[in-house]
């Protein structure tokens, strides 16, 4: 088993990625309550918006930048809280395989389709 | 060994039920929720970088009683994940851990949620 050289001379189990997880979680979650709290605002302020509004909105290298981070780290959060509740309620170590595989694959295609349209509306493609 | 014979400690079945546990299951559906909800936000997003007919597609989809009612449901749930993931926060800095302070915690942050969801709708209907 792998193990750091603390972990191994603490003798107190695993030290493996649990910490990087548990840690990566938080880190993403203060981004996403900035971002999402920020893009909440946006919301309230521009509902009512059509096509034209939108699309003006996303020229604004701030509000195309933000969103961005926005989507980045909430995709990636929520990759790390699936993996805790597949990991916490899935016991059949095939389909729990199996779910996190599939669950990883979805969140990336979303988040890179997602990237790819932040990109097209802050150039105006 | 067998996995299948270990002991095992008792799981949440053998508990009833205990509003901490209803708080954090909450935490855990909504985040569900959102994950969800992501879905319509790409395709919101990708509508908009397609052009006109697109975004008037998803506009037609959502812009109505039905639309709305999931929208209203989504930010019930951002709003509710945000202030609960404040509480866990103050959790893993080992404040609040009394079964008191984790029950009013609990309910003050059922109640913000329901509140900044309230009002981030009407400023919506006022302003849209």
């Amino acid at each position: 088993m792998m193990q750091s050289a603390i972990g191994r001379l603490r003798a107190r189990g695993s030290a493996k990625s649990g910490f990087a997880h548990w840690k990566m979680q938080r880190v993403t979650a203060v981004i996403n309550f900035v971002t999402v709290g920020w893009f909440l605002f946006q919301a309230m302020a521009m509902s009512g918006a059509g096509y034209a509004e939108w699309t003006a909105w996303f020229q604004s290298p701030l509000n195309a930048g933000l969103l961005l981070a926005m989507t980045l780290s909430t995709f990636y959060h929520v990759h790390l809280g699936f993996q805790v509740m597949v990991e916490d309620y899935v016991h059949n170590e095939a389909t729990r395989i199996a779910a996190l595989m599939i669950e990883t694959v979805i969140v990336a295609l979303l988040a890179a389709t997602c990237v790819v349209a932040v990109l097209m509306l802050a150039t105006g493609a | 060994m067998a996995q299948g014979s270990r002991p095992l400690s008792p799981h949440v079945q053998i508990y009833g039920v205990y509003l901490s546990m209803v708080f954090s299951f909450l935490h855990r559906i909504t985040g569900f929720t959102i994950a969800a909800g992501l879905v319509l936000f790409t395709w919101w997003l990708t509508a908009l970088a397609s052009g006109p007919e697109s975004f008037a597609l998803v506009q037609g989809v959502m812009q109505n009683w039905f639309g709305t009612l999931i929208l209203m449901g989504f930010t019930l749930a951002l709003f509710f994940h945000m202030v609960s993931g404040i509480r866990h926060f103050v959790f893993d800095a080992g404040y609040s851990l009394s079964k008191t302070a984790i029950r009013q915690s609990g309910i003050l942050v059922g109640s913000i949620a329901v509140a900044l969801t309230v009002l981030f709708w009407i400023v919506v209907f006022v302003v849209g």
